[in-house]
Parts: C-alpha cells; structure tokens; sequence
C-alpha cells in the first residue's frame, strides 16, 4: 500500500513533466507526422486525465497527495500538492486539452506552420497550467504563472498578425505576475514560508500582520489581470487574433481561470478578512454584468464569446469572495462547467468560422441545415451557459444564486449587492446565449457553407453532451461539492446537488432571470447605445496610451545620449572621472618617502613626451603609426630601467604587432585623418590636460612612496620552493594567480572571435573570400607600399623570412618552455610565434596564409583555451583545487612545472589572435574595389551594403 | 617624481586622441591610456627597487613582480583590444569609405 502511495506521489511530478517532455518532442515529431502530431500531445495528455482520475476516489475521501524535492539551495522547492481544488482544475486542463488537439487536428491545413507550432506550444502550456494548480509553493506558483503569461504571448501570435492584441495581453498579465511575486514575499515574510498549505494553516498569522492589506491589494491585481476582472478585462477580448484552438484552450477553459483559481486557493487565508471579501464581490459582479452586457452587442462571435468569459470569470470572483462552504464549492464546481460549455461554444464558433468563413452574426443564419451536429452542440453548450434545465450550468447558476441569497457572513448588505449585481448579469447572459443560437443557427441562411468533417465537430458534440449528461447525474457531483466545501471553507456546504429542490427562491430567480432576458433580447437594438457607453472609455485605448508615453518618454531620455560622436559618450564619464580625482587631490596626503628618479629615467620621459607629441600632431596615418610605435619602444626601455625584462620583451613584441596590425588596416581607409574642428580640439586639448595634470599629481601623491608590496616580498623568497621556478613574474602568471590569467585569454578569445565575427559575420555581409589577388599588383594600386595584397614583393625579404621564421618558430617555443625559470613564458613566446607569422605575411602575402592549414583562428584559439581550462579541471579531483598546479615526471627523471601546460594554452590563445588579425583583417582590396580616397569620407563603394546608422 | 610625469603625458595625450573623430585615432588614444596604465602599475609597485625579480636573481634589491605580472596581462589584453578596435575601423571603411563615423550624417 504504501509503495503505491509513493508512486502516485512520483506520478505527480510525472502530470507536470509530461506535456513539456511532449512539448519538446512536438517539433521532432511533427516533421514526420505534420499535423497529426496533435493527436500525439492529446494522448499524452489523455493518458494524464487517466492517471488523475485514479486519484479521485481518494481525494474525494479528503485525502491529499504530496510531492517534494528540493531544488535550489535557498530557492523554491519543487512541492507539489493535489487536493479536491488542485484535482478539479488539472482533470478541466488535461481533458479540455485533449479534446483541444483533437480539435486542433482539423482546423489547421496540412502545410499551415502552425499545425505543429501550436500544438507544441500548447503542451508547454498545459504544463506550466498544471504547475500553476499543483504547486504548493508560492515562488513555484509564480514561475509556473509566468510560463502561462510567456507562452500565452506566443500562442496569440506575438511576433506575427496578433503582435498588438499579444503584446497588451502579455503586459497586462506581467503587470499581474509581478504583483503576484510581490504578494507572495510579503505573505511569505509574514508566515516564514512559502508553503501554501502552511500559509493556510496560519491564516490568523496573515491577517493580523500589518502586511495582510497590500499583500491582499497586490493578490486582487494578480488575480484580476490574468483572469480579465474590470478594469483589465480589455485585453481578452483583444487576444482574440489566436486562432481558435488556442483561445478555446487559454481564453475560456484554463489559463484566464488561473486568477480564480488564486483566489480560491488563498480564499481560507483571508477568510473573514472583510477588505477581501467586498473586493472580491464588488469586481466580480461588475465584471459579471459588464461583460454579459456588453457581450450582447457584439457583431463578431468571437467577441461575443470572449465577453461572455469575462462575464462568467467576474461570476466566479463574486462567488469566492461570499467565502461560504457552498459558495467556495460550487464556484469551483462552475470552473468545470464552463470549461465545458464555453470550450464547446469556442469550438463551435471556429467551425463556423472554417465553413463559411465569417464570424459576422449579421452574415449569419440558418446553419442548422448545413452543420447539424454544430448546431447541436452550439445549442447545448449555450443553454448550459444560459442556466437552462436540465444542464449542468443550471445546476451551478441554482446553487450559485443559494449561495447569494445566503450572503455574506457578518455583511447583509454585500450580499444583497452581490446578488443584484449577478442577477443582473444573468439577465444578459440568457439573452446574448439565445442570441448566439438563434443568430447563426436558426432563421434565413445568409452565408453558404460547407460540411464540417466529424472528426471536426466531435470535440464540441462531446463538451456539449458532457453538461448534458451531469446536469441530471448532478447528484454524482455533491461528494465533490463537500469536500470542496470542507478543504476550502472549512464546512460542510450542507446541500445535495439536483435538478430538483422544489419551489425554492433561486428557482424563482431563474424564472424571472430567463424573462428578463427574452425581453431583453427583443429590446437588444434599442439598448445597443446605452451599452456602447458602458463599454466605454475603451481599456484598449487608455492602455495604448500609456503604453506609447512609456515609450516616447524612453526614446527621448535615450536621445540625449543618442550621437555620432564617439566623443558624445566619453566626455560624461571623462567628466566624472576628473571630478573623482580633483575631489582626491584635495584629501590626499602622501605618506612614505618617494625614491629620486636617476638622470637616465629623466632622458627616456623626455624622449617619450616626444614620442607622444609626434603620436598627437601627426596628420597623415603612417606618420602617426611611427610615433606610436616609437613611444611603445621607449616604454619598453623604460620597463627594462625599472627591473621588469619581462615586462620590456612583451612590450616590444606587441608594440611590433600593433604597428603591423594598423599598417595592414591602412590599406583600406584614407591616409589621412578626418581633421577635427577647431572647438573639438580645443575642448579634447583642455580635458586632455585636465585629465593628465590631475593623474600626473594623483600619482605622484600616492603611488610608489611604500617600496615592495608585503606580497611581492613574499613571492620572491617563496614562489621557488613552492611551485620550482625561478622566474616570479611567470610562476604568478601561471601558477599563484592562474585563474586571473584563465580570464584573461578568455579576453584574448573573445577579442579574436570579434574580429572573426566583424569581418565574416557582420550584417554588412562578409567580405571573404579573401580578395588577394597575388603579390604583383601593388604597383597599380597607385604606389601605394602595401596597397593590394598584404606582401612586399621583394627577393630579399622572401629569401630571409624563409631563413628566419622557422628561427623564431624555434625560439618561441624555447621562451615557452623557459618561461618559468627565465625571461620568456606562454605571452612572450606566443608574441614571437606570432610575429614570425606577420613576417610570413609580409613577404609571401594573404594568400598564402590563408591557405595555410597552421594558421587557422577558430582551432587555435579553441584549442588554447582548452587546454588551459582541461589543465585547471585536471588537479581538480586530486587537490580538489581548480587550477592546481604540480610537477610532471618525465622520462629521464627530468621534472618539469605541470603549469607548463597552461602556459601552452596562453601561447595558442596569443598566436590565435594575431592569427585572426592577419587572416580577417590582412585581405586587401578586391581587383574592382576603388582605393580610399584621400582624407575625409567618401561615397560608400559597395552599393548594396546596408545602410548602417552607427 | 619621473614616472609620474610620465603616466600624466601619456593620459594626456590619450585623452586627446580619444576624443578625436575616427576610430584609429581612438585606437591609438587607447594604446596611451593602456601604456599609462602599465606604467602606473610598475610604479604603485616601487621604482626604488630595480632588480629582476627572479628567485636568487635581484636579492634586497629586487623590483616588486606582482605589479609586472598585473602589467604584462594588461600589456596584451590592450593588444587585443586595439586590434577590435582597429577590425571596427577596418569595416566602417564598408559604411562611409572611412573610419570616420560622424562623417556619415
């Protein structure tokens, strides 16, 4: 016994997994299956609908099954709990979405995207439902919540024809989730746990918590968003664009009933709790009378029906806030019996729109003869909804009208409002249903239309008989009744479900409900305007607004921001930056002793402000270009000065690397520069010395004046024994802080995917092929030295690149592998690897590189950053260390520093870069690619290039 | 004294380049920033000790390595990201023939 028990418990998790696994599964499927592939979700789900019913006995005994698995450290756990309520919505769900695929395998054509589109995203869908219903967390309800909002948007079509009615249903309903997520942290911080059933068991907590009005506030926003209470009901009747299928499923049957379902859920915490109860009834009933009257005007079925929904949603609302045993029990009993006659009328309404390809009610008529079997089921399923004997919706409307004449405990006068407010809707509701039937299927025929397959009208015939047959087996129902009654209001409801009490006040209600309605409707033109100004002003319109002052307002706070100029957006944060370091020239003292600069230190920063000054002034590209690269030089003298060979070996070889990358960039761009105007130079030359006054004293108050750092101290004397290598520099770059240098290639990687990406991805289109035309067309590219391909057609140069590349090849690896013990190491060597390929390519051209199977982007970045990450995961089982290090035997009984490996994956990662340079950025122009005109912006030479804003 | 000079030039003459129209320029105002940059960090590091810092190499006198490992990264992250910097330039070239993108009003 008990392991079955605990199959059920799994079987749980099953309900809700189930329809995603499906979901995921869909689109394979459906490339074998088209659109039959809907027949696979509805006997998944069938076979849902099978495994719940097994539970009804027991839950209809009070039992309560339970599923808990912990997730999240600290988050949500995956708590699961289906009792009567839970039970009651996850059977509408799992059966009205079988009947939903069956229907949805004839209404889509055979080559209609959508036959397996939809389906897909109406078993995820039913999914994130059943979570909605099943979770007895909380934070779980509002992920699941949120799923249905997501997928909601999708299924109404919004990135394609229904983009406007999705969008405001998807922010009217994220409105309404964020609410919810509010609402459950507050609640959660009041009770201690975001457990449902325990924050039902300490309704007392709650309610006497300071926090008990607004969590109830935010909990009515939530609930009255997703389930279109007043004033947001405007955003169902929008989401109408879905095709049929899908508002049958989420617009009248499921994910509109998850805001009563919220309510009902929480409706014993706030029992008594008197802001709830009046909230509850007052929205509920105007949404009631609101939407059955306007629904009454409607030309288009489906609007009609969507009306009708908001009308029998504000119904339930009102019902759960009486908060009575009997009124809790029988609205949701009601969720079950308009799922099925409004799933039915959906269906009907979308048969007749496939036959005759009009949802017009002044086009339609007579249908009956045509589809027979629709106009049954249409007949049926609208006098469900009417509360016509002996449906089941006459049942619901009876006890719900009981209910209401009972009133509220401790509140005559809501009561009485309430019942009011829903006889009045009621009145309505009986004279749009009778007109719905008697508009398209009775009277003269105005539109032809074809037969209906029967595989397509089944789904309605078999909703529509459903309310037939309970309605006289009612009786069945009352075990349900009570237990509902029970777990949710905490008593019997004390009432036997018939079709026949006797000569009771709701029955005479119902009689005077269905004569008001008659009349109304012969009187419906005649009311028609009094009902357009109810419907007024439009919640579609005022949303509209907003929505687009939300946006004009962001689009002109961005437009202050908005410019060509990259200077624009650097100044600002220049700015702050000054205003930063002025604020610390003013509070900082220097503390320590700074050390006197040797006449040598003096020479090179004068050689250097020349440099600069050269880099600063220079007009023409390659004059700059030398400047730069002499400053970089000096720099490199500079380091050397102060102790870093390292430091000097890497400078020069990137500072050599710089300047070829420019050159090999020049070819494509004039050469010289855009002149700047007079202003611009004069703010960047005021700013410029600002910026390097106030650093120059920044770094002179504070940097320096303390000698060697505690650390480095210790490096020096420990970094030997520890890791066995003598270099300091490169033992830190390796091994003491190897995660930091992992980071830093991870830079280097993604500098070379940019680059890659830039030149052969970009929407400007990709430039390769490689335009290379060989090494002899320079000359008639103007004279231009390095115009045309990358090489310099020179004998003797090819001749020593071939002598000297495969030198520095060798020597670079003799740097890698040295690294550790002396100058040298994975950075250095793999700069020197990579300026012999710039050599290569200097005397060979492009092409030749280009064709070359070493020097490839992709695998030798890759590679590299493997390597050093495989390297980081191998210590990890034996020192349970990311990125520790060791020592490597090797044959010999020679030793070497395991971090050796890393340092291979920095040399790939540098070598790949600059690999990446030449190969995407070292083509030269195509043969009838103009050369860049001199100095200043020219017509752009690719006429079908883009336009793009930059 | 002297290396503060020279971090404040080249800031100096970074800033002035980045704020000119052009990507190259840009580029090459961000090679003097990331020099600045480098520098500064050799010099938070002490510029009264100028040894190699190798184990039993610099003894006492031994320059600090921890501020030469931080800079010899930045040195070729900075490479990096000049040659994006200069791959952008290389494709404005395909918008408005230059890399002078306020040109393109």
């Amino acid at each position: 016994m008990h392991d079955d028990r605990e199959a059920a418990d799994v079987l749980l998790a099953l309900v809700v997994a189930a329809p995603m696994v499906a979901a995921a599964l869909t689109p394979v499927l459906g490339r074998r299956l088209g659109r039959n592939v809907a027949a696979f979700n509805g006997l998944v789900l069938l076979a849902l609908v099978v495994v719940l019913l097994r539970e009804l006995p027991g839950v209809l005994d009070g039992e309560v099954v339970t599923f808990s698995q912990a997730w999240v450290p600290s988050g949500p756990s995956l708590d699961l709990r289906l009792d009567a309520l839970a039970l009651v919505f996850a059977l509408v769900v799992t059966l009205i979405g079988v009947l939903v695929m069956a229907y949805a395998l004839r209404y889509f054509a055979h080559d209609d995207p959508d036959a397996v589109r939809i389906p897909a995203l109406l078993a995820l869908f039913a999914g994130a439902m059943l979570g909605v219903v099943l979770a007895d967390d909380i934070f779980l309800l509002f992920v699941a919540w949120e799923l249905t909002s997501i997928t909601s948007f999708f299924l109404i079509g919004g990135t394609g024809k229904g983009a406007k009615g999705a969008t405001r249903a998807l922010l009217v309903t994220g409105i309404g989730g964020l609410a919810l997520l509010a609402a459950a942290i507050l609640i959660e911080s009041a009770v201690g746990s975001p457990t449902l059933s325990v924050i039902t068991a300490q309704a007392a907590t709650v309610q006497g918590s300071s926090l008990a009005v607004p969590a109830v506030i935010l909990l009515l926003l939530a609930a009255g968003t997703k389930s279109a209470q007043v004033p947001f009901h405007f955003w169902l009747p929008g989401a109408m664009v879905a095709p049929t299928p899908v508002s049958t499923y989420l617009h009248a049957a499921t994910m509109v009933k998850a805001g009563v379902y919220l309510v009902l859920r929480m409706a014993p915490t706030f029992d008594g709790f008197m802001v709830w109860h009046v909230s509850l009834v007052l929205i509920g009933g105007a949404t009631a009378v609101l939407g059955a009257w306007v629904a009454l005007v409607q030309r288009d079925l489906k609007r009609l029906m969507a009306y009708s929904t908001v009308s029998q949603l504000g119904l339930m609302t009102a019902l759960v806030g009486l908060g009575t045993p009997l009124a809790l029990g029988i609205a949701t009993i009601h969720v079950l019996a308009h799922a099925l006659f409004k799933a039915a009328l959906f269906m009907t309404v979308g048969i007749v729109d496939h036959e005759t390809g009009t949802r017009d009610l002044d086009r339609l008529g007579g249908l009956r003869h045509a589809l027979p079997l629709t106009a049954a089921a249409g007949t049926l399923a609208a006098m469900s909804m009417a509360g016509l004997p002996p449906l089941l919706g006459f049942i619901t409307k009876e006890e719900a009208l009981a209910a209401l004449v009972k009133g509220v405990p401790g509140s005559a006068w809501l009561g009485s409002v309430g019942l009011v407010l829903i006889v009045l809707a009621s009145v309505g509701t009986v004279a749009y249903s009778l007109r719905y039937v008697s508009g398209t299927f009775f009277g003269p025929v105005r539109t032809e239309a074809h037969h209906a397959p029967v595989g397509f009208e089944l789904p309605a015939l078999l909703l529509a008989a459903a309310g037939l047959v309970l309605g006289p087996l009612s009786s069945r129902l009352t075990p349900l009744l009570e237990v509902l009654g029970i777990q949710l209001g905490g008593a019997s409801p004390g009432v036997k479900l018939a079709l026949w009490h006797g000569l009771t006040v709701p029955l005479g209600l119902s009689v005077l409900v269905v004569s008001l309605g008659l009349l109304t409707l012969r009187a419906r033109p005649r009311i028609e305007a009094l009902v357009d100004g109810l419907a007024r002003p439009s919640g579609e319109r005022v949303f509209d607004r907003a929505y687009d002052s939300v946006l004009r307002t962001g689009a002109s706070v961005g437009r202050t921001a908005s410019s060509h100029a990259l200077a624009t957006y650097l100044l600002p944060p220049m700015a702050v930056a000054l205003l930063l370091i002025g604020r610390s020239l003013l509070t900082v003292t220097p503390a320590g002793v700074l050390p006197v600069s040797p006449p040598l230190d003096w020479v090179l920063i004068a050689l250097i402000a020349g440099a600069i000054a050269g880099v600063v002034q220079a007009r023409s590209r390659i004059a700059a270009v030398a400047a730069l690269g002499l400053t970089g030089f000096l720099i490199a003298g500079w380091f050397a000065l102060h102790g870093a060979p390292d430091l000097a070996l890497t400078q020069l070889l990137v500072e050599t690397l710089t300047v070829a990358v420019v050159i090999v960039v020049f070819r494509r761009l004039p050469d010289t520069f855009a002149r700047s105007g007079r202003i611009r130079r004069r703010i960047a030359a005021a700013t410029a010395a600002l910026v390097g006054t106030g650093v120059g004293a920044l770094t002179w108050l504070t940097v320096g004046r303390n000698g060697r750092s505690e650390v480095g101290s210790r490096f020096l004397v420990e970094a030997e024994p520890i890791v066995g290598g003598d270099n300091v520099v490169n033992t830190i770059l390796v091994d003491f802080r190897a995660l930091d240098t992992l980071g830093e290639i991870s830079v280097l990687l993604i500098a070379a995917l940019g680059i890659y990406a830039l030149v052969r991805h970009s929407e400007l289109g990709p430039l390769g092929p490689p335009r290379t035309l060989g090494a002899t067309s320079d000359a008639a590219r103007g004279g231009e030295q390095y115009l045309g391909t990358g090489a310099i057609d020179s004998v003797i140069l090819r001749l020593m690149t071939s002598a000297i590349a495969p030198v520095m090849i060798v020597t670079s690896l003799w740097l890698l592998l040295r690294g550790h013990d002396a100058v040298g190491g994975g950075f250095i060597g793999g700069l020197t690897a990579g300026s012999a390929a710039v050599l290569l390519y200097l005397s060979q051209g492009h092409q030749r590189l280009w064709q070359s199977r070493w020097f490839r982007t992709m695998p030798t970045v890759g590679s590299g950053l493997i390597i050093a990450a495989v390297y980081g995961l191998a210590g990890l089982p034996a020192s349970g260390n990311f990125l520790a290090g060791g020592k490597l035997t090797l044959p010999g009984d020679l030793t070497v520093a395991s971090s050796l490996i890393f340092d291979v994956g920095v040399f790939l990662v540098v070598i790949g870069l600059v690999v990446a340079v030449l190969r995407h950025l070292g083509q030269g122009l195509a043969e009838d690619e103009p050369v860049a005109a001199r100095g200043g912006p020219r017509e752009p030479s690719n006429a079908d290039a883009p336009e793009v804003v930059a | 004294m002297s290396s503060a000079v020279m971090v404040g030039l080249l800031a100096a003459g970074g800033t002035y380049l980045v704020l000119q129209r052009g990507i190259v320029r840009t580029a090459l105002g961000f090679v003097l920033l990331g020099h600045a940059a480098t520098t500064l960090l050799i010099a938070a590091g002490g510029v009264g000790t100028r040894g190699v810092p190798f184990a039993g190499g610099g003894g006492a006198d031994a320059a600090d390595p921890l501020p030469q490992a931080f800079a010899l990264t930045a040195i070729v992250i900075s490479f990096g990201i000049t040659a994006f910097l200069l791959a952008l330039a290389f494709r404005s070239r395909d918008v408005n023939g230059s890399d002078d993108l306020e040109g393109d009003r």
